[in-house]
């Protein structure tokens, strides 16, 4: 039984990408993720993002993204539905990021909201609020107040950055600082995106 | 477009289907101890898990004490000892061990993994500490080997510099708080066990 579960799962997941025959992307985001998209249009893409987490096979994390992008004169709009498992099974987590966005000249303030439900944390409503400023047309710098997760466990942080965009390539490094008592960690990271 | 997502969709719901009956009994990792736990970025190096952090700065084992019995049917991960060691450099060591150890037993955990004292060489360290926790250590080892539900970790020599003595300097940059390396090392031994 297992193994027709495994062969119509692989078999999905195959009919999946063949539908499409558009841009693909690749990346790598928070450090411990790397994920690859394919764009079927301007509007919609899917994506897989598996974790690259220091722990054996069965603790990584796959998840998969349905994007739905529109742009409205400055006003943008992102709905993301996901899942994801660890592939041993432990727990899943299913939600959507919704992210809101209005461009002013230079800034363009955002904000996303981010219903979570995990098998074992169970439900969480997680947002984030930032506020990105055009320096030049190849970079942005951004502030962030979230909670979503970077990985599991939802933690408010504020994240600092900038946004190198160059042709296909896009670099953000980012500076993830805790804004809770007692938490003493700082995150860095050098998140990468590029489009063939 | 359609047809995509119902694609999407069926593909999502294969993965539930594939991963539902498979069991989900992933403990919560409740860490207690001082800085060193405080200062660990415990939803970075165990991003699958459910962690807890319970750290305090300068905490001693009057802290872990003071925990008596809140980890009933937990598994409890504990740091404890270096601010407690200028205690013990006119000895107490024998006694200290002992009230150590039923402290860790107090907590009323259903597991716990017990890291031995780490190496250190601060700046304010008026006295060689390292010999100190070395003893230290080995009693406290003596004393929880028979006990089932304490998993010790021998981490000293791991993080120790013979040529120094003192803590490596690639795991510390001020000679008693771990930096990435050092937890990156501590985490590894801790998940290899998990």
């Amino acid at each position: 039984m297992k193994q027709y579960r495994r062969i119509l799962l692989l078999s999905l997941c195959l009919s999946l990408f063949g539908a499409a025959n558009s841009q693909v992307y690749l990346g790598y985001r928070n450090a411990r993720h790397i994920f690859a998209g394919y764009n079927i249009n301007k509007s919609f893409s899917a994506e897989v993002e598996h974790s690259l987490y220091a722990e054996k096979f069965g603790f990584q994390r796959v998840r998969l993204y349905g994007n739905y992008q529109s742009d409205f004169n400055n006003f943008g709009l992102k709905v993301s539905p996901y899942f994801g498992t660890l592939w041993n099974g432990d727990y899943q987590d299913f939600g959507a990021l919704v992210a809101a966005s209005y461009t002013l000249g230079r800034f363009t303030p955002a904000f996303t909201a981010n219903p979570n439900y995990d098998t074992q944390l169970k439900f969480k409503f997680n947002y984030s609020a930032l506020l990105s400023v055009k320096v030049i047309k190849e970079l942005d710098i951004f502030g962030e107040f979230t909670t979503v997760p970077e990985y599991r466990i939802s933690e408010k942080r504020l994240r600092l950055g900038c946004d190198f965009h160059v042709g296909k390539l896009s670099a953000c490094p980012i500076v993830s600082l805790p804004v809770e008592d007692g938490v003493k960690s700082v995150r860095v990271y050098c998140d990468f995106r590029f489009t063939f | 477009m359609i047809n995509f997502f119902k694609r999407f969709f069926m593909a999502s719901i294969a993965v539930m289907a594939f991963f539902s009956c498979d069991n989900d009994s992933m403990d919560t990792l409740a860490f207690v101890g001082d800085s060193e736990v405080a200062r660990w970025d415990l939803p970075y190096y165990f991003p699958t898990r459910i962690v807890e952090n319970h750290g305090r700065s300068g905490a001693g084992i009057d802290y872990v004490e003071s925990l008596a019995g809140k980890f009933k049917d937990k598994t409890v991960v504990v740091v404890i000892g270096t601010n407690d060691l200028y205690k013990l450099i006119d000895g107490g060591l024998d006694l200290y061990a002992l009230r150590y150890v039923e402290a860790i037993k107090g907590l009323g955990a259903d597991r716990t993994f017990l890291y031995s004292i780490f190496p250190r060489n601060f700046a304010s360290d008026t006295v060689d500490f390292n010999d100190i926790i070395r003893q230290l250590n080995k009693v406290v080892k003596t004393l929880v080997a028979e006990d089932v539900s304490i998993t010790y970790i021998p981490i000293f020599d791991d993080l120790y510099s013979s040529e120094t003595n003192s803590i490596n300097h690639q795991y510390s940059y001020d000679g008693l708080h771990l930096n990435d390396f050092g937890y990156e090392l501590i985490s590894k031994k801790l998940t290899q066990l998990l």
